[in-house]
């Protein structure tokens, strides 16, 4: 069988959210976490994600109305062209300032760390680029560097996090579930953009043959993001404490940083941790420029998205290098995203939904009509 | 094949990245690898402005001299200076190689240092905000200034550094020593508001001691624990491995050693307003020593020594617990933890004033129970 070289696997949609989502915001986690709802942070994500398979399930109920088409196309249909655009136009713009935050957030990880010499517009320049790449290379491209880069991110890093077992003390996660609901709820939006990501499945699900293929995978990396997360945080909490961890800006790079290998011939494991996050934050930043470049495509009519991906380059590295600090670029994160996410997640597909219902609009009403 | 092939590939790739160093291209000659940082307040003598503060010791190996060199295989050298910081970018001021904090095994903190709310609070920010130190490194209080550690010429190892961490590993065989990295260090400090118990170092000519320790409370020294009361304060906490204990039973010394030691807290009830909580103790292990012609292999024998052990255990406990409830006023002996953790609703209504809780209102039993497996090679 010849493939289609527009249209990409189940299993390449799940392993392209899994990359997409998990980014810069794993290594802070664990102390917004602890921050929000002390010893029991952990179970803001689970029900965060609780939530979010929900989510999920409204956007594939939503595409699979219109099979082949993402968002940016049956929005135009679902809402008229103009209106349509507009919505096309917003998830594009909010895309920008995602990549331009994670760049800039990532940037100055590894500039505390890595490459303390190396100028900041260096670091960004030279990850921007590399993924306009991958970008102009199409869907395809973007689905097999996800798919090639998960075992090399995960396998390591799943051995390595597992040697901090000794440093850990899980009594530190007690008291367990005292944190009255009330609390516990109105921590949830501060949460929400741990999980940013996954609604770019409301693009991928349009570039998969069968819409309906898609509950397995993208419940299952739902799951998995779940557990990663929780795992990041029930470590980082187990080994930290909850006080401490909330005074840490990366918790799991100072956790990393704590990890020391049996019969040391590696002693140091955040170098190698961060130079393997280099391909997460690569692979986010490759399927996020993807779909903000085909929104683009999409709102101006065209039909290659090729042209669009190094004008935005610029446009991404100006406004990475607009927060003066780490705290100016955490403040507009904390301002921007719950708002942005909370609304492209819910919001978006389930008044989509709810119109095209309504007007009975899609594949699936014409032929039973 | 595939599935080989596709192994491969991620083989190959996991050596590029991980087996690959140097990133920051400063060769391994040109760094000096700074093994121990002594810290201590600066002396009016030392002074080169009226602003210092600190005294800053470092040592460092000297590479050619370790192998079979007839020098010293250390060099040490000091700074004085206003912040950490600073008298470390001091020293890029002073040598031509670049000062490396990675493998720092050790910090000494001075004991004016620990006596000093201000200068402690600065230090211990200065150093956990740089990147660069290893938070796994070892700290230590020495009574008097910690720039006497340098002055040790150790009779028995080449370096310093390894030495003195080398007797802080050997706490998995004697409770003795307590084992203290900075990361532990400052995570204490965050969870007991400033409450700290760290190893005391007492350095003598030819080598260092480790000898019981110092307490801390709101970020300042209140006093030393001797050597036995460390072993005891292992002991309360959950922190004790190996270890040995002494009890003179029939007139006749007798050494039992431990190989686990666990302790275990509960809370029966609560009345009157008292908290009442039992410590149970459990300690497995062997007699190592008792009287030549002597048979011990009887069990009746050793049910009574371990009766001597547990009671001896008690007695220990219950004094140190009394020492901090007493004496020290703070409670670092795992109650608070016990609470925060257990009884989650009974912390928060005496949260706020718990020291005064745990003066007057908590009282402390402590149960042991002592298993002797084994008595060694001969009856």
């Amino acid at each position: 069988m010849i493939r289609n070289n527009d249209t990409i696997s189940p299993y390449q949609l799940a392993i392209i959210i899994i990359m997409t989502v998990i980014s810069v915001e794993a290594f802070s986690l664990a102390g917004d976490a602890a921050s929000a709802l002390g010893t029991d942070g952990w179970i803001a994500i689970v029900i965060l994600g609780i939530i979010n398979i929900f989510a999920v399930l409204f956007m594939i109920k939503l595409n699979s109305i219109f099979p082949g088409k993402t968002i940016a196309e049956y929005s135009q249909i679902i809402i008229g062209t103009i209106p349509g655009k507009i919505l096309t136009s917003f998830f594009a713009v909010y895309l920008i300032i995602v990549i331009a935050y994670v760049t800039r957030a990532f940037t100055e990880v590894i500039k505390m760390f890595l490459l303390f010499r190396t100028p900041t517009e260096v670091i960004m320049l030279s990850l921007i680029l590399v993924c306009t790449y991958i970008v102009r290379g199409g869907i395809e491209c973007v689905a097999r560097i996800n798919e090639l880069l998960f075992p090399i991110l995960f396998i390591p890093f799943l051995i390595i996090i597992l040697f901090g077992l000794p440093i850990m003390d899980f009594s530190n996660l007690r008291p367990v579930l005292q944190t009255p609901a009330g609390k516990v709820l109105t921590s949830i939006p501060r949460m929400i953009f741990s999980f940013g990501g996954i609604e770019l499945a409301l693009y991928y699900i349009g570039f998969m043959k069968e819409p309906k293929r898609a509950y397995k995978p993208l419940i299952l990396s739902v799951l998995f993001l779940i557990f990663f997360f929780t795992m990041i945080i029930v470590f980082c909490i187990a080994a930290f404490g909850a006080k401490t961890i909330t005074k840490i800006i990366w918790p799991l790079v100072s956790y990393i940083r704590l990890i020391s290998l049996p019969g040391v011939f590696i002693d140091r494991l955040d170098g190698v941790i961060l130079s393997l996050w280099v391909l997460t934050v690569f692979t986010t930043i490759v399927s996020t420029l993807f779909i903000a470049s085909y929104s683009i495509s999409k709102v101006a009519g065209t039909n290659e998205n090729k042209q669009f991906v190094l004008p935005l380059v610029i446009i991404i590295y100006y406004l990475a290098l607009q927060p003066v600090s780490i705290a100016e670029l955490y403040e507009w994160g904390s301002i921007i995203f719950p708002y942005a996410v909370a609304a492209f997640i819910y919001a978006v597909p389930v008044v989509l939904l709810l119109i095209a219902k309504l007007r009975k609009l899609g594949v699936k009403q014409n032929e039973s009509n | 094949m595939k599935a080989i092939n596709c192994l491969r590939a991620v083989a190959a790739m996991l050596c590029v990245m991980l087996l690959a160093g140097c990133w920051d291209k400063i060769e391994i000659e040109d760094r000096l690898f700074v093994l121990s940082i002594g810290i201590d307040s600066a002396e009016e003598a030392e002074h080169q402005i009226s602003e210092d503060k600190y005294t800053l010791s470092f040592v460092s190996p000297v590479v050619d001299q370790i192998k079979e060199g007839p020098g010293p295989a250390f060099r040490t050298y000091k700074t004085v200076n206003r912040s950490v910081i600073m008298s470390l970018s001091q020293l890029l001021e002073r040598f031509s190689k670049k000062q490396f904090f990675g493998h720092t095994r050790n910090i000494f903190f001075g004991e004016d240092i620990m006596k000093d709310e201000k200068l402690l609070k600065e230090i211990l920010d200065g150093i956990s905000r740089y990147h660069e130190f290893h938070n796994s490194m070892y700290a230590y209080i020495v009574p008097g200034r910690a720039e006497e550690v340098f002055k040790v010429k150790p009779m028995y190892d080449k370096l310093l550094a390894p030495y003195i961490a080398g007797i802080i590993e050997n706490s998995d065989y004697t409770s003795k020593v307590i084992k203290l990295t900075f990361s532990d260090m400052i995570i204490m400090l965050e969870n007991q508001k400033g409450g700290l118990v760290i190893p005391k170092l007492v350095p003598e000519k030819e080598e260092v001691k480790i000898n019981g320790a110092g307490v801390l409370k709101d970020y300042k020294l209140i006093g030393y624990l001797d050597d036995q009361e460390a072993a005891v304060y292992n002991w309360l906490t959950n922190k004790a491995k190996g270890g040995t204990i002494e009890v003179v039973y029939n007139d006749i010394s007798t050494v039992f050693r431990h190989y686990t030691f666990i302790r275990k807290i509960e809370m029966p009830k609560m009345e009157g307003g008292k908290i009442y909580l039992n410590y149970n103790i459990e300690a497995e292990g062997s007699i190592e020593e008792y009287m030549m012609g002597k048979e011990i292999l009887d069990n009746v024998l050793l049910n009574k020594i371990s009766r001597e052990v547990e009671k001896k255990i008690e007695d220990e406990s219950e004094k140190l617990i009394k020492k901090f409830r007493q004496e020290f006023k703070v409670d670092l002996i795992g109650a608070k933890d016990y609470l925060s953790k257990y009884q989650p609703k009974l912390y928060k209504t005496i949260e706020n004033d718990y020291e005064k809780f745990f003066t007057d209102n908590i009282v402390i039993k402590v149960t042991a129970k002592v298993n002797i497996r084994r008595v060694g090679l001969i009856k």
